[in-house]
């Protein structure tokens, strides 16, 4: 690894896997695919490929019509980020996390044009007590309409609340994953709350499409 | 949903955090519900938990949106660590054919990558987060709705696994015999029985060569083949010992005939298999819960029951576990798991 190389994102942290666990598999290779050895970078890139596909898919949609370009974004972003990965987590874990990342930027790319909630919900959403739909396509509605939701929060709120929720990363991490302090962190994801409180509170029908219903 | 909430009102991270980990307290798991009433978008983060467990777990969609986009990543033979910005995002191009070649190791080798992860202890969800990775066998009250979310054993993954995510994380390596990891001496041969069970029809069709949908680059692995024919190969993968690729075909089986007979049995053949074969009995619950919440009363509801039960006290649920046991005993008076239920039961009863 060059010294010259950017500020090192030591935000996994929380990643890291347990001293009694084994070694990250996928390290050396990332490794060797940072050093510009390109059949470990296609080995690499073959491995992360299908759950980079699946955090790309279940934010944009699987009906996305770019969603094969989005997911080639994703790990075009991940060869760039090669030289930041140390193995402070598992390199899944790694790809994971931009691959998110990528799809919220796609995702706020489009909004300009998107339909508003309101319409995804009519066209999207369940029918009320409509046992027929599978668990896993009302999975994907919920996760889709959290994802709009996203949409409506100023950027770095919205960043910061899909790290929280659908990554579950805890706040410090997050502060160091997009530099800043966990202050902003805190007030960034409380807002983002409030928003999506107040939402939910003012809309029953979105209340149900979630699930939250009484 | 109740509108009373304080404008300034915290949202208890903290508790959301242990709530993720399954290490909340039984008062606080009281303190955050009660804040969960008031405030849905706190209870959307403890909804969906589990849910993106499964969200975001790859698909068999998703491994051929990542073959292709690796495909395309590749094609142009221009992509080196340095490169950043430019993308070529023009029409396909095959890629060379040393580079399908490749590709197609890679995929191959890249499924042995991931396995050594858990041959080496690394416990078998290469993508969830430590927190999970740490939980406790037991979620608290209120929180055991989604049997997804108790992880009992630490190679445990994520129990829609066997559902939504064929390829998702290989399993640890198959134990030596079902016997060998059966929790007790008195647990039933549930499979032998369990398999006579099986719609004929889904057994009796030809079989393909079960190893040969493994790479997605494949041509003869894009043809679908029809849910009788993937469900055979599955059962012939999981007769050969070879765990992985059954998981992977019931997997597909999962994504492509959700709802067929052929699909309805494998949750519960799955099932017997992630709870015998591979140790992952959140998973195996899982997929008897997916059985029985379909198919109450199906030809395999004794087994799924049965399954439940055995799962659960894997799990170290004594309570679910009692509960089910007495459920088999309720729906099934005359099960041949009877007696088994009944030692059971007498055990829990006595306690530890």
């Amino acid at each position: 690894m060059s010294s010259k190389m950017p500020p090192e994102p030591t935000f996994l942290a929380a990643f890291a896997p347990p001293a009694n666990d084994g070694p990250d598999p996928l390290r050396a290779l990332a490794r060797a695919a940072a050093a510009g050895q390109r059949e470990a970078m296609v080995r690499l890139m073959s491995l992360v490929a299908p759950p980079v596909a699946a955090a790309v898919r279940a934010l944009l949609g699987p009906g996305h019509r770019e969603l094969e370009d989005a997911v080639q974004e994703a790990l075009l972003a991940i060869t760039s980020a090669l030289d930041r990965f140390r193995g402070d987590s598992s390199f899944l874990h790694y790809a994971r996390r931009i691959a998110v990342r990528t799809a919220l930027a796609q995702r706020r790319a489009e909004a300009r044009g998107t339909r508003r909630l309101a319409e995804a919900l009519a066209s999207e959403a369940p029918a009320a007590g409509d046992a027929s739909v599978a668990p896993s396509i009302e999975r994907e509605q919920r996760v889709a309409l959290l994802a709009r939701l996203l949409d409506e929060l100023p950027e770095g709120q919205a960043e910061c609340l899909a790290y929280r929720v659908l990554l579950e990363l805890p706040l410090p991490q997050i502060a160091r994953e997009i530099g800043v302090p966990i202050n902003t962190v805190r007030s960034r994801v409380r807002l983002a709350r409030n928003h999506l409180r107040d939402r939910i509170l003012g809309d029953p029908a979105l209340a149900e499409s979630l699930g939250l219903e009484e | 949903m109740t509108r009373e909430v304080a404008l300034n009102e915290l949202h208890p991270e903290e508790l959301l955090a242990k709530a993720s980990r399954g290490v909340l307290g039984a008062g606080e798991a009281a303190d955050l519900r009660a804040h969960c009433v008031r405030c849905p978008a706190c209870a959307l983060q403890i909804e969906l938990r589990g849910e993106l467990e499964g969200a975001l777990a790859p698909t068999a969609l998703d491994y051929e949106l990542g073959a292709r986009a690796v495909e395309r990543l590749f094609a142009s033979g221009e992509l080196g660590p340095a490169r950043t910005a430019q993308r070529d995002r023009g029409p396909r191009r095959a890629p060379p054919l040393a580079t399908r070649v490749a590709l197609v190791l890679a995929l191959v080798l890249g499924t042995s990558v991931v396995a050594s992860a858990f041959v080496l202890g690394a416990r078998g969800r290469l993508w969830d987060t430590p927190e999970r990775d740490s939980e406790e066998p037991h979620r608290p009250a209120g929180h055991a709705r989604r049997a997804g979310h108790a992880h009992a054993q630490g190679r445990e993954v994520e129990p829609s696994a066997l559902e939504e995510a064929p390829q998702a994380a290989a399993p640890p390596a198959p134990a030596p015999t079902p016997a060998a990891s059966a929790p007790s001496a008195v647990a039933p041969p549930a499979v032998a029985p369990l398999r006579a069970l099986v719609p004929a029809a889904a057994t009796a069709r030809a079989r393909p060569a079960y190893g040969t949908g493994a790479v997605a680059t494949d041509d003869a692995a894009r043809a679908k083949p029809d849910a009788a024919a993937l469900f055979g190969a599955a059962e012939r993968a999981r007769e050969d010992g070879d765990f992985v690729e059954a998981r992977r075909l019931y997997g597909q089986l999962a994504s492509r005939y959700r709802g067929t007979r052929e699909e309805l049995s494998a949750r519960v053949l799955g099932g017997q298999m992630l709870l015998d074969d591979l140790d992952q009995p959140a998973a195996a619950l899982s997929a008897f819960d997916r059985y029985l919440r379909d198919e109450p009363g199906g030809t395999l509801a004794e087994e799924a029951i049965v399954g439940r039960a055995q799962a659960l006290r894997r799990l170290g649920r004594a309570d679910a576990e009692a509960a089910a046991w007495s459920d088999l005993l309720a729906r099934h008076p005359r099960s041949v798991h009877a007696e088994l239920a009944r030692e059971r039961l007498a055990a829990l009863v006595a306690g530890p």
